[in-house]
């Protein structure tokens, strides 16, 4: 089973180890959080030196971020040709296809869209067995979506580590699954933006921040909620350590650490 | 720019028209899903208040809407579904093909791509849910057939504008009213519904849940963040509420900007909350094609909104907050 080390900036290389054979850098829910070429061209050489893969991860991005996206792409496939792209937005998939055809695409876990709420677990065992199969199953089965992805150099998807368990019988596709957190929400009006200036405290939406989310976290904890919510930045998360039963058997071939949350 | 409102009741369809709506969207449960499924919805709305339940009620729904020669669009557009549900799916495609209904609203890309194998005659507009964020992910979307992108929430006008520049020969619509959902549609999976209104805590959508809310920082305690936090978890709890949550400023940035459709949130509200709705939006449409100022039209629509919902304008109730603070 393949590890790979999933990082956001480069003083978090340190968490690197001899078991790890591909290094994920990069993020997947906020554009400002993208890396500078500079952090991009340390963490390039990092895999480098190592001998490691090398992922390039991408987030959802507005008119403004997709150009800067552009710029890393340029970087990796002048520095490093052939490494992975995790992408998280059809529009970035359609530029790679279009002008990176050196850079392998990599479906990220926003795109799959299973349902991650913990809650589902307060009530799994009063579902009806197809609400309980449906669930724990993708839209990435269906024939016409593998078809599409063959055809725009898809061959790997990422998938969370949820609670009700994964049922994916993806014949033809390498599965990814990411460990220990689980995201289940992201935003744009990101609460932890400004979250220490008083005169800011009602302004929720699309404001300027300092990554304020580099400073703090939030628990979010209910009676209905079997797990903590994890506030980091725009997303929420929770975590979860136990891997699922005979995930080898499952398809996974890859196993994507993130020694912190990925922010 | 049209106007578009929910309908979920045929009695309805006549007077949302006479109000002001220039197209309509709706859903559709019938019982076979309802029972197979339950909080897996077929349209992001499990419950039945917020559809009609058989396709004679869309049939009616439609016939009565054409002969006023106003849209009607059917919603599919759950994140996603699986092989399973297939056969179900193509059925319902067909019979709303044949029922006349004029698009299909959409988030999952394979219910896309569904589509364009079946030739399905009607349209296909990219739900929210199918987080269309640049000109890029238009693009996409547009190569596969749609002829109409609803674009996220999570945009500020600057930023749909600079998509509108950069892209040619689709429908762009914004959302205007109610439910300015606090997280991006088509990256939340929280579940919608999970049990009836008599379970509380399972039947709000999760991102109302009335958290505890503990704050862990990297270097040292701050208690400004700790109570800017939990104070912003309960606003974050209400953003959801439909506490008419408003966006109509940015009529006049999007009539610039050459938007084609405005949306109203509201499927499953009563009939008399959808009707005062589309007049407060409607009266600001007529105000558009009279060329105000932006000054003027602003100060207008939040006269209007002040008047008609009884509550002052607040960032985080408004959809565009920049038109208040910039």
């Amino acid at each position: 089973m393949e590890q790979a080390l999933f990082i956001t900036r480069p003083d978090h290389l340190h968490y690197w180890a001899e078991n790890f054979s591909c290094l994920y850098f990069g993020n997947e829910f906020c554009e400002r959080l993208l890396p500078t070429s500079d952090e991009l061209a340390t963490a390039l050489k990092f895999a480098c030196d190592n001998g490691a893969g090398f992922a390039l991860v991408t987030p959802y991005v507005t008119e403004a971020g997709i150009r800067r996206v552009e710029a890393l792409l340029d970087a990796v496939v002048n520095q490093r040709p052939g490494s992975e792209v995790v992408f998280n937005d059809y529009g970035v998939l359609r530029l790679m296809r279009q002008r990176f055809p050196n850079l392998v695409p990599v479906m990220g876990r926003l795109l799959n869209k299973m349902k991650r709420g913990p809650r589902l677990m307060m009530v799994i065992d009063r579902l009806p067995e197809t609400t309980i199969e449906y669930f724990s199953n993708s839209s990435l089965t269906v024939p016409l979506v593998q078809e599409f992805l063959m055809e725009h150099r898809v061959r790997r998807v990422e998938l969370d580590n949820i609670l009700q368990g994964i049922d994916l019988p993806l014949e033809g596709l390498e599965v990814s699954l990411y460990i220990p957190y689980a995201y289940v929400t992201t935003t744009r009006m990101c609460l932890t933006a400004s979250c220490d200036v008083p005169e800011m405290e009602e302004q929720i939406g699309i404001f300027p921040c300092r990554r304020e989310c580099r400073k703090y976290s939030f628990g979010l904890t209910s009676e209905i909620m079997p797990v903590m919510l994890i506030r980091k930045g725009n997303t929420i998360f929770f975590k979860n350590t136990a891997l699922p039963e005979g995930f080898e058997e499952k398809g996974i071939s890859r196993l994507v650490i993130q020694p912190e949350i990925p922010m | 720019m049209k106007l578009l409102s929910p309908v979920d009741k045929v009695e309805e369809v006549e007077p949302l028209i006479q109000a002001g709506a220039d197209e309509l969207y709706c859903g559709l449960l019938t019982e076979e899903w309802h029972n197979q499924y339950i909080a897996g919805s077929i349209n992001r709305r499990p419950g039945g208040g917020a559809n009609f339940t058989t396709f004679d009620q869309l049939d009616e729904c439609v016939s009565i809407a054409h002969s006023h020669t106003i849209p009607v669009f059917l919603t599919l557009n759950e994140h996603y579904y699986i092989e399973k549900q297939y056969p179900y799916i193509k059925n319902f495609i067909e019979r709303a093909d044949s029922i006349g209904v004029n698009a299909l609203i959409v988030a999952d890309l394979a219910i896309l791509l569904l589509l364009r194998q079946m030739r399905a005659r009607a349209k296909v507009v990219i739900s929210t849910g199918g987080t269309a964020f640049n000109s890029e992910a238009v693009k996409f979307y547009q190569n596969l057939g749609a002829s109409r992108i609803i674009l996220p929430r999570h945009l500020t006008i600057d930023e749909i504008q600079s998509i509108v520049g950069n892209v040619k020969g689709i429908d762009l619509e914004t959302f205007v009213f109610n439910s300015r959902c606090p997280n991006v549609d088509g990256f939340c999976t929280f579940h919608h519904g999970l049990a009836d209104k008599s379970m509380d805590l399972l039947y709000r959508n999760a991102c109302m849940l009335p958290y505890d809310v503990s704050v862990a920082v990297e270097d040292g305690a701050e208690d400004t963040a700790a109570r800017i936090s939990i104070k912003r978890q309960r606003i974050w709890e209400l953003a959801h509420v439909d506490d008419f949550p408003c966006g109509a400023c940015a009529l006049w940035d999007f009539n610039q900007i050459g938007i084609k459709s405005v949306k109203i949130v509201g499927r499953g509200n009563q009939s008399i909350r959808k009707l005062t709705d589309i007049r407060f939006l409607r009266s600001l449409l007529d105000l558009l094609s009279q060329g105000p100022t932006k000054q003027e039209f602003y100060a207008t629509a939040r006269k209007r909104y002040q008047e008609t919902y009884k509550r002052p304008c607040r960032v985080y109730m408004c959809y565009y907050p920049e038109v208040m603070i910039v």
